[in-house]
């Protein structure tokens, strides 16, 4: 840059600027000695062996014996950086660690699922060994071993609705249509009703499954119980409370 | 006249009274078929044994009355059924036939049928006398049918065995240790525990009421359920919930088992609670199962 010599002293200032400006840029580029250059690698070297413990789990990273054992190498590496692809073992540790949290988290956090699995699993085999024995006190048992199961599931149901429609025992089936009014939140449990009330089961249970349904609200039950009403043969006690509950759904 | 008195006593016996029927059970199931007037008593001998009446026990009066109760059911302390009916003279020497061919090989109203793995005893025509049946008391028994046309119930006492029971009219259980189901129609269902049971119950009513007595230190998980009805207890009943919501659902407050009355009502799980129409929960810490169902009467539960 050039300034117009229009004062003495102005130029006489910017002349020595110019010397010290010279003087700086003629100096030489600082070196580390080889003391700081040593202490440096020591840090990086146990870092690396952090690193390497860290990784112990994982086979193809810790048996990289360079990691470790070469810490020039691994300081060259850093002030390089990484290529694309080629991801230094501090980062791959890193991910690695992260990548066991969040495989730790996920098998406990999953835990309470595989437990209710294997119950379930436990008591839809139960069941369907129950239900099939020969003593009808004994298939009672498959109605009550489902009072545990914590959740609506679709194979309890079934069981149930089964039992409720085709059992030749009144005391089984009226058990299978109690343990089924845990499940009347579920729509399945709701047709394995209908489906029983279609099956012409026996009055107790019929009584049982139409105040079940009318408490229910359910208006698909209205056909049933018009032809309970309509059929004279019914002991009119039956007839009457059919009556009732069309009464009250419509 | 003493004498004569008795000469009247000993021939009208001799008129009156039936020879009883014996039969070894073999551990078979032993089955009861629209058999009314029925009391069942676990002995602990091997042999079935039915004979004519019933015995008479500490819940019945001295005086010979007829007991209906509330809701006209007749019980069995009903003088015409207890009372040894005469045969009709010109049937001497034959044998009663149902409509459905079955013959009374008993004399005493009924057909004993052994078949491979039960003992079947069926009423022939128009049974209206009372039996007792004693059976071995680790039987499996089973009652089913009876008929509103015929009078009388079941009464079962002092049973091991697992009990299965269907019945129109009134049901009497006591001291039944093995498994228990017992359905029925009209009549009532008065069940009695000395010592705690220790197997499943269920006893369910349709349009009449379930009353049970239990030792205060029974151990059991109840589940009681009633349309229309009530339910009553003495006992301490640590109520638990009683749906199951569906997967998706977040709420913690569900409907359950809506009635005409009450269409609304909502079970809330954070603080327990009861439905209107019915109740699970547990007495002294739980046990084996008690389930009782009046659906449109009232449940009793009571301390003995």
């Amino acid at each position: 840059m050039t300034v117009p010599p229009s004062d003495e002293e102005l130029e006489r200032e910017l002349n020595e600027l110019d010397e010290m400006r010279r003087e700086i840029g003629s100096l030489p580029d600082p070196t580390p000695s080889a003391r700081a250059d040593q202490r440096f690698a020591d840090l990086l070297h146990r870092a690396g062996a952090v690193q390497t413990q860290n990784l112990a789990s994982q086979p193809d990273l810790a048996s990289q014996p360079d990691v470790a054992s070469q810490p020039t190498r691994v300081h060259l590496a850093y002030a390089r950086g990484p290529s694309p692809g080629q991801r230094s073992p501090l980062y791959l540790g890193i991910a690695a660690s992260l990548l066991l949290v969040f495989a730790l988290g996920w098998y406990l956090g999953g835990a309470p699922d595989r437990k209710l699995e294997r119950q379930l699993a436990a008591t839809r085999t139960l069941m369907l060994e129950l239900m099939h024995d020969g003593r009808s006190t004994t298939r009672m048992q498959a109605a009550t071993v489902s009072l545990s199961v914590p959740v609506a599931d679709p194979v309890v149901i079934e069981h149930l609705g089964e039992m409720l429609r085709t059992d030749e025992n009144t005391n089984v089936r009226l058990a299978a249509l109690d343990a089924l009014q845990r499940f009347t939140e579920s729509d399945l449990a709701r047709e394995q009703l209908l489906a029983a009330m279609a099956a012409d089961p026996p009055p107790a249970v019929q009584v049982q499954l139409m105040e079940t349904l009318v408490a229910l609200e359910d208006v698909r039950v209205l056909p049933y119980l018009e032809e309970l009403i309509q059929n004279d043969t019914l002991p009119q006690p039956l007839r009457d409370a059919a009556e009732l509950g069309s009464f009250k759904l419509i | 006249m003493r004498y004569l008195l008795i000469l009247y006593f000993a021939s009208w016996s001799l008129l009156y009274a039936q020879e009883p029927y014996t039969l070894a059970t073999g551990g078979k199931t032993i089955e009861f078929k629209d058999v009314t007037n029925l009391t069942i008593l676990g002995t602990a001998g091997s042999q079935l044994r039915i004979e004519q009446g019933r015995e008479r026990t500490e819940s019945d009066s001295e005086d010979d009355c007829s007991c209906d109760d509330d809701n006209g059911n007749v019980f069995f302390r009903n003088t015409r059924n207890d009372r040894p009916q005469r045969q009709d003279p010109r049937a001497d020497g034959l044998r009663r036939i149902s409509a459905s061919g079955v013959i009374d090989n008993t004399n005493l109203g009924v057909s004993v049928t052994e078949e491979a793995d039960r003992i079947l005893i069926r009423r022939v025509g128009s049974q209206q006398r009372a039996i007792t049946v004693r059976v071995p008391n680790s039987a499996e028994v089973k009652v089913g049918g009876g008929s509103l046309m015929h009078d009388g119930g079941v009464e079962i006492r002092d049973l091991r065995g697992a009990l299965d029971v269907s019945s129109t009219k009134t049901i009497r259980l006591q001291n039944v240790m093995g498994p228990v189901a017992a359905n029925a129609m009209y009549g009532d269902i008065i069940a009695v525990w000395d010592r705690a049971p220790t197997e499943e119950v269920r006893l369910h009513s349709t349009y009449a009421n379930v009353d049970v007595s239990l030792p205060a230190s029974a151990k059991v998980d109840v589940r009681f359920s009633t349309s229309y009805g009530e339910m009553f207890t003495d006992f301490n009943i640590q109520v638990k919930s009683n749906t199951v919501p569906e997967p998706e659902e977040t709420d913690r407050q569900v409907r359950v088992f809506p009635s005409g009355g009450d269409r609304n009502f909502t079970f809330d799980f954070r603080s327990g609670g009861e439905r209107k129409q019915g109740l699970t929960g547990s007495i002294n810490g739980g046990g084996p199962l008690l389930a009782l169902t009046a659906t449109y009467k009232n449940i009793y539960l009571r301390k003995q």
